[in-house]
């Protein structure tokens, strides 16, 4: 076991990785009377072409969902009943990353980890249960598109993206789950769910030794399937199919998104990860309820609410998507072009907001499920735990902030509007 | 957990002793009885409370100071639970044990220039902040039609409640367009005439900041009244009234709703969360494998209870197509909870789910704050007694509930797309 000090807050992360490659982490945390016991694969809705055995397959948007959904389904009945006895919580989720299995109990851990991996690991479906399933999924997805700020992130990912994953929704569409059939759905289970693609996270209240051996001991048994499975990337293009798109819905007051998309080489000098929280800062600073931005364009009666901001890196390229409600949406986007096309924000902003990050990842270690998804969504995407993020932050200045800055104003900008 | 208590000025201020968190958190809760007409006055004030305060005056220099405090954050909100009223001011900020210096003498005087200091001018709030809040309170007012499952929410609520849960906690667009400065002032007075109850939650919160808060408060004049009797009597309905209405969503939201009569509080408080639970209560239960798993006409099916009011809603979203199919499913799972069999096989593993909720109360400083705070005025039992109480519900005693239960509403939003 290799252990993992988190700077500055002196909590410990245990690390273990066995032969066949799959990883363990540990966070035991005994002021907690529960615990949260989770499964991962590295198989999430981004992944849509791999190569096995020198052929090149593609995969049906949606199926790392549709996979999830039927992996979990807790048919037999043996199983059920135990977890049952445990009173144990099973759920799972999909990201773009990853899929994950979890279980939240405070009853006999080691029975908790054996079922959830005898669950993930004795997969087996039949079509007509696949038929079944496919009529839950299509009311999962009616619920989605009945919530308008997913139907605005739809319109902005189908126009900036060309080739990305990321164009397609994690629960994908009607007509793609369509097709999904037994061979093909056994085909995507039996190359993606083997020991040296998986990992488990703990965290909570266990005993450190026994819980590790419980589960060395549980995955040594299992033989890797030694696929020769490599996924391939989809080389998106830098750039974009509209750069205006606009919907009826029904909606009571405008719903406006602009995007800006920018490739990573623009900041090859830089820490991709300081680059983002660069960008993350300057959104905050820009249009948050400390922002003199926001406050005019309230008081000019221009939108309502809040603005939401975010920067977010996909593969090769860096997106920064900014939300609103406006009664006038002309006004608005010119204003926001003022704003952009001039970004001015001082030093002493930009200290206080590098302030909350500092405070965000104090906060981090508070709750055993927050933590679980953080560990979960830290090794799905740099393959490795951050020990190191506060000094990351503390390290962060103001003159290298301006540059990102300064570079960011090269990106293409996609804007998509909701109107009744 | 330890948990000291003390009271002056006709404050109550109980000090939680814990080191499960890295945040401390200081909550005023203001307690009152309510028949729910004033609710959406409660809504309002509340927003305005939190834009700014005389101190600061705009919501930028509001925003900057808590931002200053190591992004403290500071909420409002309120609860109706029975015919009692909870209004609650919390502030979380990070414990001086994590950072350079305290914050905790800050974190008080920020909490209570929020709440005693309000942008006040001649007995009227001031006027361009009052403008925003109201547009803003107007605008997501409008929203709530975009939603469907809060709107189908609102509008059930409207043809199911009997206590002041039937008016809205935000209020009708009549109602908020009424108000102005003069009028949500004399509203924001009458907290001075609800119980004040204070709670310190953190690792080694010292002494003296309870001290400091009642210093500080000691020139304004409490009430303390006594409250009893908060759980209300449900109004039992001769016949189902069945209510459906369209809107252009791609799922229909479907709402059942049940009341029980003549309920213990005994039952209210044990014997209804079992029986929830069994029912509609997580994927054991019967209706998500009777409507989800083996009809597949739904993503999510459950059940609420809610135990001041003794009443219990089914919800679910489906396609406007099994309307009928889902209507009959439900009822049928409802009759099931008259089978002996059915809950003797379902019984232990809602208590054990519910065992596994309780433990919760040991992560969540909220449950910690609630239950020092109204334990007296709910009759809440602690977290230990609590599972001995759940672990020891009969099933002759679930099966009991079957005698009081009374069919009540149905309302159904049909999506159009």
């Amino acid at each position: 076991m290799k252990e993992i000090v988190i700077n500055k807050l002196n909590e410990k992360i245990y690390e273990t990785v066995l032969d066949n490659g799959f990883k363990i982490y540990l966070y035991p945390n005994n002021k907690s009377k529960n615990f949260y016991v989770t499964l991962t694969t590295r198989f999430g809705a981004r992944d849509l072409k791999f190569k096995k055995n020198n052929k090149v397959y593609d995969i049906y948007p949606g199926t790392a969902h549709f996979l999830e959904h039927k992996v979990m389904s807790l048919d037999d009945e043996k199983k059920q009943k135990e977890l049952e006895s445990l009173g144990s919580s099973p759920n799972a989720y999909t990201t773009y990353y990853g899929t994950t299995y979890n279980i939240y109990g405070s009853n006999d851990i080691n029975k908790n980890i054996q079922i959830l991996f005898d669950i993930v690991f004795s997969y087996n479906v039949t079509n007509k249960k696949i038929d079944n399933e496919k009529k839950i999924i299509a009311e999962e997805i009616d619920m989605e598109k009945d919530d308008v700020y997913y139907v605005l992130n739809r319109m902005i990912n189908d126009n900036i993206f060309i080739n990305s994953p990321y164009k397609y929704e994690i629960l994908g569409s009607k007509d793609d789950i369509n097709k999904i059939d037994k061979e093909y759905l056994d085909f995507i289970y039996d190359s993606f769910y083997d020991v040296s693609n998986m990992f488990s996270v703990i965290t909570g209240n266990f005993n450190l030794e026994e819980v590790n051996e419980y589960i060395i001991n549980y995955i040594t048994k299992m033989k890797s399937k030694k696929n020769t499975v490599i996924k391939l990337p989809i080389k998106e293009k830098d750039e974009i199919l509209n750069n205006y798109i606009e919907k009826n819905e029904d909606v009571n007051v405008d719903k406006v998104c602009n995007a800006f998309k920018i490739n990573i080489k623009e900041f090859k000098d830089y820490d991709l990860r300081e680059v983002v929280l660069y960008l993350n800062i300057m959104c905050s600073s820009l249009f948050s309820s400390t922002s003199s931005f926001l406050e005019k364009l309230k008081e000019n009666k221009l939108i309502e609410g809040s603005i939401s901001s975010v920067a977010r890196r996909y593969n090769e390229h860096i997106l920064i998507k900014i939300i609103s409600n406006t009664f006038e949406y002309n006004k608005y986007f010119k204003e926001l072009e003022k704003l952009l096309s001039n970004i001015k924000i001082d030093e002493d902003t930009f200290n206080r907001k590098k302030k909350n990050y500092i405070s965000s990842y104090i906060l981090a270690y508070e709750d055993i499920e927050d933590v679980n998804d953080s560990l979960t969504f830290e090794e799905l995407y740099y393959n490795y735990i951050e020990d190191n993020r506060y000094d990351m932050l503390n390290n962060l200045n103001y003159n290298e902030f301006l540059k990102i800055v300064n570079i960011f104003c090269k990106s293409i900008e996609v804007k998509a509007r909701l109107y009744k | 957990m330890e948990l000291k208590v003390k009271e002056k000025n006709n404050i109550i201020i109980n000090n939680i002793n814990t080191d499960r968190f890295k945040t401390n958190t200081i909550c005023f809760s203001f307690i009152s009885k309510t028949d729910g007409k004033d609710n959406y006055l409660t809504n309002y004030l509340l927003k305005i409370l939190l834009y700014n305060t005389k101190k600061y005056n705009t919501k930028i220099k509001y925003a900057k100071k808590l931002e200053d405090l190591y992004s403290s954050s500071i909420t409002a909100n309120y609860v109706i639970m029975g015919n009692l009223k909870i209004i609650r001011f919390n502030i979380d900020y990070i414990n001086s044990k994590y950072l350079e210096e305290s914050i905790d003498k800050e974190a008080v005087d920020m909490l209570i220039e929020t709440i005693f200091n309000p942008n006040v001018i001649n007995k009227r709030f001031d006027k361009k902040s009052f403008e925003l809040v109201k547009r803003n309170i107007i605008t997501n007012k409008l929203r709530t039609n975009e939603y469907p499952v809060a709107y189908s929410i609102d509008a059930f609520l409207k043809k199911f409640s009997d206590g002041p849960s039937y008016y809205s906690l935000t209020g009708e667009l009549k109602e908020i367009e009424s108000v102005d400065e003069s009028i949500l002032y004399n509203y924001y007075k009458k907290i001075f005439d609800m119980n004040l109850d204070i709670a310190l939650l953190g690792d080694n919160i010292k002494e003296d900041i309870a001290n400091y808060i009642l210093k500080k408060l000691e020139n304004y004049k409490f009430k303390r009244e006594k409250i009893d009797n908060v759980f209300i009597s449900p109004v039992i309905k001769a016949k189902e009234i069945i209510s459906k209405e369209n809107k252009k969503f791609n799922q229909s939201q479907l709402l059942v709703g049940y009341k029980f009569k003549d309920l213990s509080l005994y039952e209210r408080k044990y014997v209804l969360p079992i029986y929830n639970t069994i029912l509609g209560g997580d994927i054991n239960s019967i209706l998500f494998k009777t409507v989800r798993e083996e009809n597949n006409l739904c993503y999510s099916i459950h059940s609420n209870a809610n135990y001041y009011e003794s009443t219990l809603v089914i919800s679910s979203g489906i396609n406007r197509k099994n309307y009928s199919l889902a209507i009959k499913l439900i009822k049928k799972c409802v009759e099931n909870m008259n089978n002996k069999k059915s809950i003797e096989e379902l019984i232990d593993v809602s208590k054990k789910n519910i065992n596994t909720a309780l433990n919760t109360f040991y992560d969540d400083g909220r449950d910690m704050i609630f239950y020092s705070l109204m334990k007296n005025y709910l009759m809440l039992d602690s977290v230990e007694k609590k599972r001995e109480l759940f672990n020891n519900v009969k099933v002759d005693e679930v099966l009991g509930l079957n005698k009081k239960i009374n069919k009540d509403s149905i309302y159904f939003l049909e999506g159009e797309k």
